[in-house]
């Protein structure tokens, strides 16, 4: 197994927003043997069960992780200060399958926007043209446009409240990228957020079947590991791990 | 100095299958083993004890499958595996490379089920002891057969005829006479009983009004339940003639050491494995300081120092 447990330093932990954070910490071997997709398995103090957060960001040996305060782990995580040991075991899970095709298109529903940074930091060093698409409840809680604009993405965004970008959702800007003639020739769709937008791009993209498209999945975790079959999900071919089977799946095998 | 210490004796016998350290991975909480190769120190745990393995594959129950308590953790897995024929042609001949014993648990519906599966094993040299997992919380409409005397017995004596490898019979703690049960199991012909499985348990979520778990309830483990569990194989324990792997919610070496003194040969570790995996080695050293400090050589000298019922003044 390539994971190791190991003992991390917490280096920053900054407020993004009101409710999303940025933690990171040193580790030459995290740093080097992460990809895109692949999350950490963190403790947290008051918490029984490691939490997953995928790798955000690399820079050097630092690491970058993303998170949302959403109940008890990601609340106390959001606590910790500069100079807090953190026991992580990483990297785990298959990622994302960074392909050279024409053009790249990543999807992020809200704070689904975690790991698609750090893919986006890959497929900067394949010369394709890239886009991401970012969907929001409003303006003030976008993430990350301006890493994406230097990484040389074209950013689109979308707000619930129409408050910035186009008025909808993340999907309604997707179905906008399909209907142009580039799209439909050569793409890769890579994306994170919640289940209910994976399967508006299913139907979204179910008329395009050359369309290769990898979804990474989010769901409650045991040992993060491939050994307690906490986390399956339902897919065409029975239930899969999301530990270990994922999180990255291909839109193709959940519908 | 450390080179006159005379070595201290970690070995302990389950019936016939003897180990090398007391510590055993209790089943669905360490997979088969191989997937933890190079994240386990595998020489400081005695047995794996595999998941459950049934004759055919099992999808195991709808998702969400786990919830956290904080204290405890719910499961409703549902004895997901890949079947008897997946796990001998495809996981045996990795997990017998492993620098360790193994366990391997065995679950069906029926006692011809039973009786196929470990007809089956029996004819297998690689595999060293079987468990028979009598306490799944998470099979929907069927009784658990270890909250049962009268049934356990019948199933394990029809069993220990069919084999000759050692039988362990994992009981659950949602039974009245858990006593008797292990004693059922003992008569039956069982080789040692493996206690507790899972607690009866569920958790809501108060904005969705929904239960969390996708089978509504689940088996509760963890540090939540150690208590509860300590009681138990205190209980079972006395006076049973057979060998009794004790666990419940051990977290460190004061917990595994707490079930050897309640009467427990060997300790279980559970739900700690997904948080620790290495653990096993933690809690192996951690009883071996606690044996130096005690001045005691042999870790079969800790079973059952603490009293029984009847001998409390």
């Amino acid at each position: 197994m390539r994971a190791k447990q190991i003992e991390v330093i917490v280096g920053e932990i900054k407020k993004v927003n009101k409710e999303v954070f940025l933690l990171s910490f040193t580790s030459s071997y995290l740093a080097k043997e992460s990809r895109p997709g692949n999350f950490l398995h963190i403790k947290i103090n008051s918490t029984l069960l490691r939490r997953p957060f995928s790798v955000h960001k690399v820079c050097g040996r630092k690491v970058f992780v993303l998170f949302k305060v959403r109940g008890r782990g990601t609340n106390m995580l959001s606590k910790y200060n500069k100079g807090d040991t953190l026991d992580v075991i990483g990297p785990l899970g298959k990622g994302f399958d960074a392909r050279p095709q024409k053009q790249s298109v990543l999807v992020a529903g809200g704070i689904g926007v975690a790991p698609l940074v750090f893919l986006a930091q890959r497929l900067k060093k394949i010369k394709t043209k890239n886009i991401v698409l970012l969907g929001e409840r409003s303006k003030k809680d976008i993430l990350c446009e301006k890493e994406f604009k230097q990484f040389g993405f074209k950013v689109y965004v979308a707000t619930e409240d129409g408050s910035k970008g186009t008025k909808g959702t993340v999907v309604d800007l997707l179905k906008r990228q399909l209907s142009t003639i580039n799209c439909q020739l050569s793409t890769n769709i890579y994306a994170c957020g919640p289940k209910e937008m994976f399967f508006k791009m299913h139907e979204a993209v179910k008329a395009y079947p050359d369309i290769n498209c990898q979804v990474s999945f989010e769901q409650f975790m045991g040992c993060g590991l491939g050994i307690c079959c906490g986390c399956s999900i339902e897919t065409k071919a029975g239930y899969k791990k999301v530990c270990k089977d994922g999180p990255v799946f291909n839109l193709g095998d959940i519908w | 100095m450390a080179r006159n210490r005379e070595p201290l004796n970690l070995g302990v016998n389950i019936g016939k299958l003897q180990l090398a350290s007391p510590i055993v991975c209790a089943s669905g909480t360490f997979g088969f083993g191989e997937e933890l190769t190079g994240l386990v120190d595998f020489s400081s745990i005695g047995a794996v004890t595999t998941k459950t393995v049934t004759l055919q594959p099992k999808a195991g129950n709808a998702p969400p499958r786990i919830f956290d308590s904080g204290c405890g953790v719910i499961n409703s897995v549902g004895l997901e595996n890949p079947g008897l024929e997946s796990f001998l042609n495809d996981t045996l001949p990795k997990i017998k490379k492993l620098n360790t014993k193994f366990i391997v648990s065995i679950g069906a519906d029926t006692a011809e089920e039973y009786a196929e599966i470990v007809k089956k094993l029996d004819d297998v040299k690689d595999v060293e002891a079987l468990e028979a997992n009598l306490s799944c919380p998470n099979i929907k409409n069927k009784k658990i057969v270890s909250q049962d005397k009268e049934a356990t017995y019948q199933l394990i004596q029809s069993l220990t005829s069919l084999t000759a490898k050692p039988l362990i019979v994992k009981i659950t703690p949602e039974t009245v006479d858990i006593v008797g049960v292990a004693r059922a199991a003992a008569s039956g012909g069982a080789d040692a009983v493996s206690l507790v499985n899972t607690f009866f348990a569920m958790a809501i979520d108060i904005e969705t009004a929904r239960p969390y778990l996708g089978n509504i309830y689940g088996g509760y483990s963890g540090p939540a339940i150690k208590p509860m569990s300590l009681y138990r194989v205190w209980r079972a324990a006395a006076g049973l003639e057979i060998p009794v792997i004790g666990g419940g919610g051990i977290v460190n070496a004061a917990d595994a050491i707490e079930f050897i003194l309640a009467g427990a040969t060997a300790v279980s570790l559970g739900t700690v494995n997904l948080v620790y995996p290495n653990k096993a080695k933690d809690i192996l050293g951690g009883i071996k300081d606690y044996m130096v400090k005690k001045k005691i050589k042999d870790v079969r000298e800790l079973k059952e120092k603490v009293p029984s019922e009847g001998s409390v003044g």
